[in-house]
């Protein structure tokens, strides 16, 4: 339904950005990795209460997104990869660490952050472009139907604006959401699970939309996964967390196939070799 | 739709089966209507019951005109229907407000919650005298009384609705950095439009209700004034008629709130 291609052709004609998906742990202090580096964590800690005890979730988490990176996150579930991305948006305050984004205190820096969740939630009493625009709205961002309503076109959606969304089956509506989140220019994306809810084959073919959307965006984004394949498939880097409390256990570097789309990342012989070294480092529970 | 474009024998003769079915129901239910008030004329005429104690469609009928004739009805329900009205509408503003600020603030919820169910609990005809006292005997005392029946539940409902908003919802307004004003405008109160609209329907039958009451203990006007009325100088007529006549009005008015709930539903749907 999208012209991947085009958007593939054109990512090849910018040429190599192979500087800018080097994770400045490996490039050094050097001033070019310093600029690149879009969000940074530092030192970020989550202690949660409840009645019944208090919880360590994230222990002293420590990386950096580049800018124009797609940056995978993959887990053993419930080790606190959602939080991650609640802590970049500001949704929850870190108990001790900070987030930097462009340098700035990440609170400060809210509005550049765009939320994908794992559902749609779209409003069914709203038309799709209302849907789209709501973000817009409750962010008094004034002027933003035409470009939404141009990512509506742009991603085969434009002839179903009027429509609600229940008329539209689950990977149109999850594009929807993209869209939504895209319509008020973040800069950074953030993505929670956002095809858990979809069926296998809607999803191979919604990865390679989204993946195809947030590069020819250029977007930089986060995006939180426990499907491995997934991850190796979309990602230029994935930061692997252990069990809570969540620790950086590796930070996996893809570029060897960063130019290749999701679907073809799957035949590529590199990708089982990813997918083993991921799966041993989420088996053994100690380093 | 679909089906009547390649309609085979066999569906048509379905179709047919539906379509004479629910005009022998329709049929029966006015059928009903009709044998019932037959039978009591009838017996009435003949005697078997007594038409002064319960009254019969005939003189129903007669004093219906002459109650239209005078005016005097008009006057009555009249009354009834703005106590019933003015009660019905302060309910649901009022409701709807109070659950606004029971979400609003926490606190608020959690230290007002039992003392409504224990107001919801109680049967609200025992506050009458107080009302009386406090409101005085007139229509005020009455407004207020369909009020008490109606204003709580709705309040509990309308509440119970703004809690159950999708939590998956409610942290994508989070995301949007959507203040808690916008997440109720933009998503709690169109989310709750069908959960508002049942609320309604159930408060026009409590209005109905509460402004009955009401006029039983304190009135010199409205139907239920003529129902007690009529029922002390033992006239059955004038308490049949105007039954009769609340019963019609108040149909109407559960009609009017249906209707605005098909149209809310066809906006709102389910979430």
């Amino acid at each position: 339904m999208t012209d991947f291609n085009f958007v593939r052709e054109n990512e090849k004609k910018n040429g190599d950005r192979n500087d800018s998906l080097r994770s400045p742990h490996f490039a050094g202090k050097g001033e070019k990795a310093e600029n690149n580096v879009h969000v940074r964590l530092e030192n970020v800690s989550l202690t949660y209460h409840d009645k019944t005890a208090e919880t360590l979730a994230l222990n002293s988490l420590d990386f950096d997104v580049c800018r124009g990176e797609l940056l995978g996150i993959v887990g053993p579930s419930g080790c606190g990869k959602t939080t991650v991305l609640s802590i970049i948006s500001s949704i929850i305050k870190p108990s001790e660490g900070s987030v930097l984004i462009d340098g700035i205190n990440a609170e400060e820096r809210r509005n550049v952050c765009g939320y994908m969740l794992q559902r749609d939630e779209l409003f069914p009493w709203l038309t799709i472009s209302q849907n789209v625009l709501l973000g817009a709205k409750v962010k008094h961002m004034k002027g933003r139907k035409d470009y939404a309503y141009a990512l509506l076109d742009k991603y085969g959606l434009g002839d179903f604006k009027n429509r609600y969304p229940q008329q539209l089956s689950g990977g149109m509506r999850q594009r929807v959401a993209l869209i939504r989140t895209l319509a008020t220019s973040p800069e950074i994306l953030l993505l929670d699970e956002p095809f858990g809810a979809l069926d296998f084959q809607t999803r191979l073919r919604v990865v390679e939309d989204v993946h195809a959307i947030i590069k020819s965006e250029k977007k930089t984004a986060v995006f939180v996964t426990h499907d491995i394949s997934e991850a190796i498939s979309m990602c230029d880097r994935i930061v692997i967390l252990s069990a809570r409390p969540a620790t950086v256990k590796k930070i996996l570097d893809l570029s060897a196939i960063k130019e290749l789309a999701p679907l073809e990342r799957r035949e590529s012989p590199l990708f089982q070799k990813y997918f083993e070294d991921i799966w041993k480092n989420l088996q053994n529970k100690k380093d | 739709m679909k089906n009547t474009l390649n309609c085979s024998p066999e569906h048509k003769k379905y179709l047919g089966k539906l379509k004479r079915k629910h005009i022998a129901v329709s049929a029966m239910r006015w059928g009903l209507l009709v044998l019932i008030i037959a039978v009591w004329e009838l017996l009435a005429r003949i005697g078997a019951i007594d038409s002064f104690i319960t009254s019969c469609p005939s003189r129903i009928w007669e004093t219906f005109i002459s109650l239209c004739e005078d005016g005097s009805l008009f006057t009555h329900a009249g009354v009834t229907l703005y106590e019933t009205v003015v009660s019905f509408l302060l309910a649901t503003v009022f409701g709807t407000l109070i659950a606004i600020g029971l979400w609003w603030c926490d606190t608020l919820r959690n230290v007002l919650e039992p003392h409504l169910v224990v107001l919801n609990a109680l049967p609200k005809i025992a506050l009458g005298p107080i009302i009386i006292i406090w409101v005085g005997a007139g229509t005020g005392a009455i407004i207020v009384m369909a009020l008490m029946i109606s204003l709580i539940i709705t309040v509990l409902s309308t509440l119970n609705g703004f809690m159950e908003v999708d939590k998956g919802k409610l942290t994508l307004m989070d995301t949007m950095n959507a203040t808690k004003f916008q997440k109720l405008v933009y998503l709690v109160l169109p989310a709750n439009v069908p959960t508002i609209i049942s609320a309604l329907k159930i408060n026009v039958g409590l209005c109905w209700v509460g402004t009955i009451m009401g006029e039983y203990l304190v009135s010199r006007a409205g139907l239920g004034y003529l129902i007690i009325y009529g029922g002390q100088v033992f006239r059955l007529d004038l308490v049949m008629t105007s039954t009769v006549v609340l019963c019609v009005l108040a149909a109407l008015m559960y009609a009017c709130v249906a209707l605005l709930e098909k149209l809310a539903y066809k906006k709102f749907g389910k979430a």
